[in-house]
């Protein structure tokens, strides 16, 4: 018994500057546990309740996230927390930033949709809150372990959230779908970090890091398939080309709102991850990656902008719009190790991308009315002309999202093209462009029918009421659209400066 | 002066006209006729308070440090390799101060009046909106201490001059006019950006400080500064309508009336003066170009004047006079004469205003009639009219102690001390001269005296005080401001001094000195006969006889009658050269080569482009065991690749 | 070094040997005399009344889960119970957490009616 006891290893409890580093997570997943109970004991009428405490949590979330962009600054030392598992540092924050204001928006728009839908529950908000919470861990994850199981906590939430329209049996299917096929991307990942694992003998990126940088663990085949296979558990929840068969599946079946986050969080939250480990940690096997990142990159923008273009459903055309928005991503990536700026490049653009999308997608939202949701194209027609300013938005979301100057999503592809193009990715570049042209196609036809005559003997669609909260959150993503558009500088500097920030430096 | 309240005012003044036309353009349809006239004018009125602030800061400023640039953001880093940025900079010295002044003041007097010209108007809160609009944009214009946001500016002025001359859209000939401004415009924007790229290529900057810190880089009258100058003067002479790019001015009254006024005449079309003084440092190196702007000038000035003595629409008259006074203004700042040029573009903003509201009175009080040989005899009627477009008339003929005199004969007095070809200007300046004394009062007397010629002049009534007073007030400014400035050596210069620490930085002298006494009494005399001759032979012409028009085309030579009444064949010429062969080749392209060619190309591109799309769909087939095998498969493929690389490496 | 690893070769040896024998064996030796209600499934001694194969309830798996939660907690705190001196203040803070955690799950399934049986 004794010499079982002396096999333990001394164990250092985590200090209170650890917590510290995981205040926002720690303050959201609190909150995610504390709704659960409140659920219990609110009446059914009362639900908006619950998206007010959610508001709430996620503010003070924010709060910590901001008051923690200038501790991480004023701690140049710091080398991750607990025991480097968690990386405290600006570009862990820049996420948080943009995942708790997608949460925000879609926690505000949610409780009119949702009773219109008769799906009022309040373990929605849970769920949100959870998701939240485990993109969260995941854009701050600096260890295999806590990567997976952040991965694991996001994708659970989702999985129930897609379904969470029980009588609907789209959005059962779109549950059962992504439910089969993401345990079997986490399966690949699983795989491929065990391999990386065995390889290098470290869970910890920056142990990763410095066995391959310092030669202690060899390049061979297995740590290359190993990073393959976690390549492909990334590209899974990024939903880019050829691991995206689920997206517009999902994405059609799930309910509107819960689109609306999945789209842009889950994106944001795995290319944190996939930035963090294949830049940061995997920076001396950028020639042997770099190839599988160009192929899905190349595959995603084809793939996703061609099938959009015959789509007659907005929500899966933006399905493969966010196909096609992924591959423009991994431009950046693919650039990230020999240019700075592509990794910018790619944080602009997540950002960016998400207050589009989600602009895009509260529009859709906001604008469902009773009967089914606004989904085919039909439904769209003439919408300029009973809803000026909701459809004037929404047709800015659509240049934005096609990259037309002076919106956010223009500086965004200006930025990955031209880190591609510093770092001899000419090609790539090149791709990208021809394939935005492609995109434009599609993104105007939505334009032009909400512009288009109403037809007059068909029965046109009865949109909803603008209300309060909807509006707010359209002029909100309006407004972040424009601003970024034309003062770039805002969020290039906060981008750059989370991109300095990133751990593990070598 | 300090950074941070000079940027508080930038801020203001660009940020109230904006807020303006927002507010009329988003809130204005529903919120009424009153809401629209109060947003509207009140704007504009805070802006000049404000203006009048940086005004003063300017001249309380000691002599050093009149000109400050400030930094409000970095817009635009154009990559660290060409080290290029625009950032949103403004400059305020004399010359953007004395700019706003006349935009704001001037503008806010035509905003007052429009409420009451538009007052039958359902379109009111559009046309407030656009002219805050115009407000802002001509501010942003005046104000841009970098290339970007001038050409910003620049484009911006023509959006709304587009806008507002198409404002009653359903208009063919409205439409038309719009679409031919702006496409003259455009082929300035293009040579103002393509000088642009060439001064960026040479300076490597865009910041106009730096620009004019660095004339240095260039060769003095090399061909490189000269090609940019040329560049820059064709971007001012669209937005001048200066010859060969002058056509569009008088279709563009087209537009309301006071829309004319503000921009077609006291602001906008001066934007090309403006330009030439702005970048004076560049044309002060390049002699050439300055010549053939100085040409370009008086050459229009001439032209627009006979044609001005022919036409028949009192509007289209008075846009002749401001192409023909902005000619001289043109050629005032070509031959280097800043200073006098500015203070031509002051005065004229103040008359030629003042000319083109009070027409608009005339033609408010007619019912839209715009035609003079139907008008005569209004002055019994419209006596408060009158007697203001009086004193505009005489401001704009150059009568002696009138504004107009004193800006004229100071600039022709430049050019009368230039030897040479500037000499040879002079005295078409002369002959301009008698030409503006006979327009400018035919016109006064076909339309106020004589007997009326339709039964309407019975009808006319006297305008209303919204629309009379801000004309008033222009009348006391068309006869009086000009005494600031005299034009002798050593007298009153308030106007010349004011901006001097503008002009005089210049690294060599500009062409034309001022005159000494003699030559100015000289010119000053030949000048101010000339001009007493043209409003004398109008007077005997128009007033004594009231000839027909056919018997005073017969005592001239018949090129000039010709020439007068087609303005000089411009539109049929360009019509013949430009349009009709475009429109041919167009007609070509739409009948063989679209359907054969292009079409082919374009919807067999297309076509496959969705074809595989179509193909892409079809990958969809909702089966999750599909997916998984397209998974499985991406992912053998890939482990199998990575192996296979590592082991042919 | 692989040498430590040869008890749990021999070990998965024997786990082979011993599942395939044992079923091999019993054919090999057993008696076999069919009928049909030896065919029949077996129902603690009761003739079966209606088919196997049906609908279960669902709250048989919503108990099955709760029961699989409870039982990992409880596989969770043997090893933690071996060194909780060792681990001091801190690791109990974490195991109260742990089981405050799902504890309040489990408040809430119950709140929710999943232990209700209609």
């Amino acid at each position: 018994m004794m010499a079982l006891l002396a096999a333990v290893p001394t164990l250092t409890p985590p200090t209170g500057s650890d917590i510290v580093g995981l205040l926002p997570e720690v303050i959201l997943g609190g909150a995610f546990v504390i709704l659960l109970l409140l659920d219990l004991i609110t009446p059914a009428s009362r639900r908006t309740w619950l998206a007010a405490f959610s508001v709430v949590a996620i503010v003070a979330a924010f709060g910590t996230t901001v008051w923690g962009w200038f501790d991480a600054y004023n701690n140049p030392h710091v080398h991750g927390v607990f025991f480097g598992a968690f990386a405290y540092d600006r570009f862990g924050l820049f996420i948080n930033g943009v995942l708790l204001t997608s949460a925000l928006l879609v926690v505000v728009i949610s409780p009119q949709y949702l009773n219109r839908r008769g799906l009022h529950y309040g373990e929605y908000y849970s769920l949100i809150l959870a998701a939240t919470t485990g993109m969260m861990l995941l854009a701050g994850a600096a260890s295999l372990m806590v990567i997976f199981l952040s991965v694991e906590l996001l994708s659970i939430s989702l999985y129930i959230l897609s379904g969470f329209s029980r009588t609907d049996e789209r959005s059962q299917e779109a549950a059962l779908k992504y439910l089969l096929l993401g345990g079997f991307a986490s399966a690949f990942l699983l795989y491929g970090m065990a391999l990386v694992y065995g390889e290098t003998g470290h869970t910890q990126l920056e142990q990763i890091a410095i066995a391959i940088h310092s030669g202690i663990a060899t390049v061979d085949p297995l740590l290359l398939i190993g990073v393959v296979l976690m390549l492909v558990g990334f590209a899974f929840k990024v939903s880019a080309a050829p691991f995206h068969m689920w997206t517009p599946d999902v994405y059609q079946g799930a309910p509107t709102s819960v689109t609306a986050f999945m789209s842009v969080a889950t994106k944001v939250a795995a290319f944190a991850a996939l930035i963090r480990v294949f830049s940061f940690a995997f920076p001396d096997l950028y020639p042997q990656w770099q190839t599988a990142v160009v192929f899905v990159c190349i595959l995603s923008m084809v793939w996703g902008n061609l099938a959009a273009l015959s789509q007659t459903s907005l929500k899966r055309m933006l399905a493969y719009s966010g196909i096609a928005q992924a591959g423009y991503i991994l431009i950046g990536v693919a650039s990230s190790p020999h240019d700075a700026g592509g990794t910018i490049g790619a944080l602009f653009y997540l950002a960016a991308y998400s207050l589009t999308n989600l602009g895009a997608f509260a529009v859709i939202t906001i604008m469902s009315g009773r009967g089914e949701d606004l989904d085919r194209y039909a439904s769209i027609r003439g919408l300029a002309h009973r809803r000026p300013y909701v459809a004037a938005a929404m047709a800015l979301f659509m240049l934005s999202l096609a990259g037309f100057p002076p919106t956010a999503g223009f500086f965004g592809k200006f930025l990955v093209f031209s880190a591609a193009i510093k770092s001899g990715l000419m090609p790539l570049a090149l791709w990208g462009i021809a394939t935005s042209a492609v995109s434009i196609f599609y993104y105007l036809r939505v334009v032009l029918l909400m512009y288009a005559k109403p037809d007059a003997d068909a029965k046109s669609y009865e949109w909803s009421k603008t209300t309060v909260s909807g509006g707010a959150v359209v002029a909100f993503t309006t407004a972040g659209t424009l601003v970024f558009g034309v003062f770039v500088t805002l969020l290039y500097t906060v981008a750059t400066a989370a991109q300095q920030g990133a751990l593990p430096r070598l | 002066m300090r950074v941070d309240t000079v940027q508080v005012l930038c801020g203001l003044i660009l940020l109230l006209p904006l807020a303006g036309c927002v507010l009329n353009g988003l809130v204005g349809p529903r919120a009424g006729r009153k809401f629209v006239n109060l947003a509207g004018t009140l704007s504009i009125l805070a802006s000049f308070i404000v203006a009048c602030v940086m005004f003063g800061h300017v001249i309380a400023a000691d002599a050093a440090h009149k000109a400050i640039t400030v930094h409000m953001w970095q817009w635009l880093d154009l990559g660290t390799g060409a080290n290029l940025s625009a950032g949103v900079d403004f400059t305020l010295d004399p010359l953007s101060a004395l700019m706003v002044m006349v935009i704001t003041g001037v503008g806010f007097l035509i905003h007052v009046y429009s409420v009451g010209y538009m007052k039958h108007d359902d379109g009111v809160a559009r046309f407030f909106a656009y002219m805050n609009f115009f407000i802002f944009s001509m501010l942003l214009l005046v104000l841009a201490a970098d290339l970007v946001i001038l050409i910003v500016g620049w484009a911006l002025v023509a959006l709304s001059s587009y806008l507002l001359i198409g404002f009653w859209y359903q208009r063919p000939s409205a439409v038309l006019a719009a679409r031919k401004a702006f496409i003259t415009q455009v082929i300035g924007d293009v040579a103002l950006v393509v000088a642009a790229f060439m001064i960026a290529g040479k300076v490597n900057s865009l910041s106009l400080p730096t620009i004019f810190g660095g004339v240095g880089a260039f060769d003095k009258g090399g061909a490189y500064v000269t090609g940019i100058c040329i560049l820059l003067a064709i971007g001012a002479f669209a937005k001048s309508a200066q010859f060969p790019l002058h056509t569009w001015l008088p279709d563009a009254m087209e537009g309301p009336t006071p829309v004319s006024a503000l921009i077609h005449a006291a602001t906008m079309v001066t934007a090309g003066v403006y330009l030439i003084a702005r970048f004076h440092p560049l044309f002060d190196i390049a002699p050439t170009a300055q010549l053939i702007v100085a040409c370009v000038g008086m050459g229009t000035a001439l032209m627009a004047a006979i044609t001005a003595l022919s036409q028949i629409d009192i509007k289209r008259v008075i846009a002749y006079s401001t192409m023909s006074q902005i000619g001289l203004m043109i050629f005032a700042v070509g031959m280097g004469a800043y200073s006098v040029g500015m203070f031509h573009f002051t005065t004229h903003a103040i008359f030629k205003a003042l000319l083109f509201l009070a027409a608009g009175n005339v033609i408010h009080a007619l019912g839209d009639e715009q035609d003079i040989r139907l008008m005569g005899g209004l002055a019994g009627k419209m006596k408060w009219t009158a007697a203001i477009f009086a004193a505009g008339s005489v401001s704009l003929a150059g009568f002696p102690l009138v504004s107009g005199w004193f800006s004229k004969e100071a600039l022709l007095g430049f050019g009368a001390n230039g030897g040479g070809l500037l000499l040879a200007l002079y005295f078409v300046g002369v002959a301009v001269n008698i030409l503006t004394g006979l327009y400018a009062f035919r016109l006064y007397f076909t339309v106020f005296q004589g007997k009326p010629q339709t039964a309407r002049v019975f009808a006319a009534k006297e305008a209303p005080m919204v629309m009379l007073a801000p004309v008033a007030v222009l009348g006391v400014g068309a006869l009086f401001f000009g005494w600031i400035e005299w034009p002798f050596p050593g007298l009153w210069h308030l106007m010349s001094d004011f901006l001097s620490p503008v002009f005089h930085t210049a690294a060599s002298g500009p062409l034309a000195q001022e005159p000494g006494w003699t030559v100015a009494s000289l010119a000053l005399v030949v000048g101010t006969l000339a001009s007493l001759i043209g409003i004398g032979g109008a007077f005997r012409l128009w007033y004594q006889h009231r000839p027909d028009a056919a018997v005073v085309a017969d005592r001239l030579p018949r090129l000039v009658s010709l020439l007068s009444l087609h303005k000089f064949y411009f539109d049929e010429m360009y019509d013949a050269l430009l349009v009709r062969p475009l429109c041919a080749l167009a007609r070509v392209m739409r009948k063989t080569v679209e359907p054969g060619g292009m079409d082919r190309w374009v919807r067999g591109t297309s076509g496959s482009v969705s074809e595989m799309g179509f193909i892409a769909r079809d990958t969809e087939t909702g089966l999750i065991r599909d997916y998984a095998v397209y998974m499985v498969a991406a992912a053998v493929l890939g482990v199998v690749a990575s192996a296979l690389l590592w082991f042919v490496r | 070094m692989l040498d430590a690893y040869i008890p749990i070769l021999a070990f998965f040896g024997i786990c082979v040997v011993f599942a395939a024998g044992v079923p091999l064996l019993s054919a090999w030796l057993g008696p076999r005399k069919p009928s049909p209600e030896k065919s029949m499934p077996y129902e603690s001694g009761v003739v079966p009344q209606i088919g196997a194969r049906q609908r279960f309830s669902v709250s048989f798996y919503v108990t099955a889960m709760l029961f699989i939660i409870f039982d990992v907690e409880s596989i969770f705190l043997f090893p933690w119970a071996t060194i909780v001196r060792q681990l001091k203040i801190f690791g109990f803070v974490e195991m109260v957490v742990f089981i405050a955690t799902l504890f309040i799950g489990l408040v809430y399934v119950w709140r929710k009616g999943a232990f209700r049986w209609e």
